[in-house]
């Protein structure tokens, strides 16, 4: 059997097919050339993955979703009229449920579909400026919180946590966490 | 079907029908894996990388119902992150090189594997990755780092499943003569172009 150089990476990384497998490592058995090749693509692979991957960038998310809130927002002043009425329809329960953040959110309003369920409740935080992307990224996973909006014009970012999640407590947590959080407050929807 | 793909399409197809929320999840899956990609290609730059993969995110809210579930749903994001990328690096006046970077002078290979075991040698590796022309990165990345299939690597770089194996294979040897002559100390990690091997 001719060297089956090509197929080695494939073989390697675990993508070659089971039966092409087979006939590799029947092929290895007696080919010393190839069994080192096999060895030092294992040992890059493995040197390559050892490189950690970056941490989930939580401020980039929290600008992508200000993205998609500001397309939708573009989308529905560009609407024809029966989906506007729908938009209409949605917006004022959103508006209805999110009362009291809107005001202080720079009249920053979210459109959703109708139907689309909304959490009772979310936690209005602004963070010390000093605090890094790592300590309040960490501090979310700690209360399972995810940021759905902000920062808004005073710094002020919304989080969600999911549902069945005590909020106070999340929002106590949240408010314990010195050099991290500058204040923590609860927002109902009702 | 892995049970991770799966719960990936079915992730897409709640981002097509306006899920924000299944997006978030999306990112918080993709983000860093695009992240490291992109940013290994600016040379580094974590900035633009981010800009780059806000795009590509931006741009899987607006295409999810476009996935026709024809590959991975990764492999959609990821190719296009390389595609962003190539406009990217093409706005900015920056050279792909590809696969045109003339092979240096060839020299005996030592025990190549054993030079990349250690910690010190990680650095000869992480070395001798950055001076690959650019098309043979992507590809010993994506077959490495990320564990794709060559198919899987056609479709991100956008190029026949040959072109991949071609890569692939100039990349390992060129990583090998690279490793050697930095084993043999005929050149240094200092050397900012490359490992030819010094004049004697």
């Amino acid at each position: 059997m001719k060297h089956p150089d090509d197929d080695l990476p494939a073989f390697v990384n675990g993508t070659l097919p089971a039966s092409d497998r087979e006939a590799i490592q029947a092929h290895l058995a007696g080919c010393e050339q190839c069994r080192e090749e096999v060895h030092w693509l294992a040992t890059l692979r493995e040197q390559m993955q050892n490189d950690p991957l970056p941490a989930v960038n939580e401020m980039g998310m929290a600008r992508l979703m200000k993205a998609v809130r500001d397309e939708e927002k573009q989308t529905a002043t560009s609407a024809p009229g029966w989906w506007r009425g729908a938009l209409a329809a949605a917006v004022l329960v959103v508006v209805a449920q999110f009362g009291v953040i809107t005001s202080q959110w720079q009249q920053e309003t979210v459109y959703r579909p109708l139907g689309e369920t909304v959490e009772d409740a979310r936690i209005q935080v602004r963070f010390v400026e000093t605090a890094s992307e790592a300590q309040i990224r960490e501090l979310l996973d700690r209360v399972e919180g995810q940021i759905v909006a902000g920062p808004s014009a005073l710094g002020l970012y919304l989080i969600a946590v999911p549902e069945g999640a005590s909020v106070e407590q999340a929002a106590t947590t949240l408010r314990s966490a010195e050099g991290i959080v500058e204040q923590a407050m609860v927002e109902s929807a009702e | 079907m892995t049970d991770s793909v799966a719960e990936e399409q079915a992730l897409l197809q709640a981002v097509a029908d306006g899920d924000q929320r299944a997006l978030q999840t999306l990112y918080r899956r993709w983000q860093p894996r695009l992240q490291y990609y992109v940013q290994s290609r600016l040379g580094g730059d974590a900035a633009a990388a981010q800009d780059v993969v806000h795009e590509v995110m931006l741009d899987v809210w607006r295409q999810a119902g476009r996935f026709e579930g024809r590959s991975k749903p990764l492999t959609w994001a990821m190719s296009m992150a390389h595609n962003k990328l190539v406009d990217y690096l093409r706005k900015w006046s920056r050279e792909d090189s590809h696969d045109n970077v003339p092979e240096p002078e060839d020299h005996e290979e030592g025990d190549t594997a054993a030079a990349i075991q250690g910690s010190q040698e990680a650095a000869y590796l992480h070395h001798c990755i950055r001076q690959l022309p650019d098309g043979q990165r992507d590809a010993i990345q994506l077959a490495f780092f990320d564990d794709m299939a060559y198919p899987d690597i056609a479709e991100v770089i956008d190029c026949p499943l040959g072109t991949v194996k071609t890569r692939i294979f100039h990349a390992r040897a060129q990583l090998k003569r690279c490793l050697s002559a930095l084993m043999k100390g005929l050149c240094s990690l200092d050397e900012p172009d490359g490992c030819s091997p010094r004049p004697s």
